[in-house]
């Protein structure tokens, strides 16, 4: 075999074939994500604004860079942000895989169950802001009057910026939950029933076994969900928009919500650019994680 | 430790009776073999046992106290399962010790006795090691040990040797044998092969269609099958069946006469037996090369296992093994005799015919 290929005649070096193989991708994917990135570096270091092409734009080197950094209204939108992915992530995992668990178990209409809760994943999320600010409405909002059952008062959960956090927390989990439902039942049903069963035999109670064996080899699936859950969350604007459209005042932005304002609302694009490319540097970094993640778990299989 | 008891236990899914209304008594330390072919109800009898399956009607007991309402955790059974069945997160010495501290035992207690188990198991050398990293082999002993370091009152072992290489198996088999005699557990297990539970077995419980075909020890088995189905299960190769007619005082294969010893010849009269079966093992079914007396067969092929030849032959359409000489040629005719107080007759319903 080895010298059959060896006397087979070639047009042209193996280098160049493999080349011209990988050029129509590499080139799509320069043009889709080299060029644009480059022009976003290129915008972050002038003074531009896209309304005004007319005023020229002028080099101001890493000014935009540290003003931002330098600008406390900035600080506060991350650490809001942290604030919210911190809440949204734990409430959405407690509950995901709790009910994931649940899942495993063989009751009727299990299938049936599941679909459903799979559902709120699936709307837009400016559906779902606007079902939630609904019903989250002080004066005739449905949980307003839900909780006015228990004896409790008029709660303004949209007005006031730590009820809206969590206003917005809930229908962000409530909309996200699903998917860490969907990747936990995968992980949970992926371990073989012989181990649960050997498990069982061995006088595990089912929360020694669930933390001892269904938790640690679910481990890997659920650091996936948990890292993409984390980016997401990291750019979540949409909930915002539709139910405090970032009120009162500023105080329920989050860095995207800013990102956006800053680049469409008051078109200031190099400072748009700049806080885009130092939202990019935060997920790479969470998605070198993610990757270097799922390489290990490769090479575990 | 304990006895076991299975009280007309049958499980059934949806149609489909799984489970037979089996009742077994299991002694205190005896290690019993369920033997079967798959789907025969050997796997769900023990999972029975185990609590891993409901019974739909019957009973089991433990040292004569009635456990099907219990969970597994509570009936104190240990479990080797075919394949994997290590927890592939822990050491095996992590492993060792887990149903140990499932249960709430810490400290030097749990240390001494996963270190015992490790030198009843010769597995001092991997305890560190992760259950990936082992051969098949020592990832069993491993299981094993985990079963029994706890001392449960029954191990149950599910075809816990069929993942290993034939060449481990049979050492595997004698170190298994050896563990139970020494640390004298009620033991059940359940395999499909036939060699495996005649070298393991005090008693043999032989199943098929969710039922129990015959119990015995493996001797008994062995020569004294119940019925064709037992003759043809066990032994290897297995046992020639060859189908007779009788008329009158005659049997007669294929237009020639047997020659069959007179008790025999007088209880195939005494019952009526039309159509019978003769059973023969192939160590008792003899060929003499150009031989006068008894069956007139050619010799198909034959093959050594170094000590012995053994022929193929047909008598009456079936194919047949037996016991031949040296100095045969192949394609002449060899006179078949069988062995007469290694003979088997089987009735038209397949039921042995004892004389």
């Amino acid at each position: 075999m080895a010298n059959a290929r060896r006397q087979v005649p070639r047009a042209m070096p193996d280098g160049l074939v493999c080349g011209l193989f990988l050029a129509p991708s590499l080139a799509v994917l320069s043009l889709m994500v080299v060029y644009p990135f480059l022009s976003l570096l290129y915008y972050s270091t002038l003074r531009f604004s896209v309304l005004r092409p007319a005023q020229g734009s002028e080099s101001v080197g890493m000014l935009n860079y540290t003003s931002l950094l330098t600008d406390d209204a900035i600080w506060d939108r991350f650490i809001f942000t942290g604030q919210f992915v911190l809440a949204t992530v734990v409430v959405q995992f407690v509950i995901g895989i709790a009910v994931a668990y649940a899942f495993t178990r063989d009751f009727k209409g299990r299938d049936l169950l599941f679909t459903l809760a799979l559902l709120p994943m699936m709307l837009c999320p400016i559906v779902v802001g606007f079902l939630w600010r609904y019903m989250f409405n002080s004066e005739w909002g449905v949980i307003n009057y839900l909780i006015s059952l228990f004896g409790i008062g008029k709660v303004d959960w949209l007005g006031v910026a730590d009820n809206a956090l969590w206003a917005v927390v809930i229908a962000d989990a409530w909309m996200w939950t699903p998917f860490v439902i969907l990747l936990a039942t995968a992980a949970f049903r992926g371990i073989p029933k012989d181990i649960q069963e050997s498990a069982d035999i061995d006088g595990a109670s089912p929360a020694y076994r669930f933390f001892r064996i269904t938790l640690p080899l679910s481990a890997p699936i659920l650091l996936i969900a948990f890292l993409l859950r984390l980016i997401d969350a990291f750019k979540q604007s949409d909930l915002f928009l539709a139910m405090t459209g970032g009120g009162p005042g500023s105080e329920t932005e989050t860095v995207s919500f800013r990102l956006g304002k800053i680049a469409f609302s008051y078109f200031y694009t190099g400072d748009a650019s700049a806080l885009a490319v130092i939202l990019l540097v935060i997920i790479i970094g969470l998605s070198m994680i993610l990757v270097r993640h799922l390489n290990r778990v490769k090479d575990q299989r | 430790m304990a006895d076991v008891e299975l009280d007309t236990l049958s499980v059934r899914f949806g149609d489909v009776v799984a489970v037979d209304e089996v009742s077994l008594a299991i002694g205190d330390g005896d290690f019993i073999v369920l033997l079967g072919p798959s789907g025969c109800g050997k796997t769900t009898t023990l999972r029975c046992v185990a609590g891993l399956e409901q019974a739909t009607s019957g009973r089991i007991r433990f040292d004569g106290d009635s456990v099907e309402r219990l969970s597994p955790r509570e009936r104190e059974v240990a479990m080797v399962f075919q394949f994997v069945s290590l927890y592939p997160n822990m050491s095996v010495r992590e492993n060792i010790a887990f149903p140990l501290r499932a249960r709430g035992e810490r400290g030097a207690s749990v240390i001494d006795k996963v270190n015992r188990m490790a030198k009843v198991f010769d597995l001092s050398s991997v305890l560190d090691k992760r259950p990936r990293a082992l051969p098949p082999g020592t990832w069993q002993k491993a299981s094993l040990a985990r079963a029994v370091v706890r001392e449960p009152k029954v191990l149950l072992l599910d075809e816990p040797l069929s993942a290993i290489d034939e060449q481990f198996r049979e050492e595997m088999r004698w170190e298994l044998r050896h563990i139970q005699k020494e640390l004298g557990m009620t033991t059940i297990h359940v395999t499909h092969d036939q060699r495996e539970a005649m070298s393991l077995a005090d008693r043999v419980i032989l199943m098929r269609d969710g039922g129990i075909v015959q119990e015995g020890s493996p001797t008994e088995l062995y020569d004294q099958p119940e019925d064709l189905f037992a003759a043809h299960f066990i032994g290897s190769p297995g046992m020639n069946l060859i189908p007779a007619t009788v008329e009158g005082a005659i049997v007669k294969i294929d237009d020639q006469t047997l020659v069959l010893p007179d008790r025999a010849k007088d209880v195939l009269r005494s019952n009526k037996v039309e159509n019978v079966t003769i059973g023969a093992r192939p160590h008792d079914t003899l060929l003499a090369a150009g031989g006068e007396s008894g069956l007139s067969v050619a010799v198909l092929s034959v093959l050594s296992n170094g000590r012995e030849n053994y022929a193929d032959f047909k008598i009456g359409g079936i194919p047949c093994k037996g016991l031949i000489a040296d100095g045969y040629a192949l394609d002449e005719r060899a006179s078949v005799t069988f062995n007469p107080s290694a003979l088997l007759l089987f009735d038209g319903t397949g039921r042995r015919i004892g004389f």
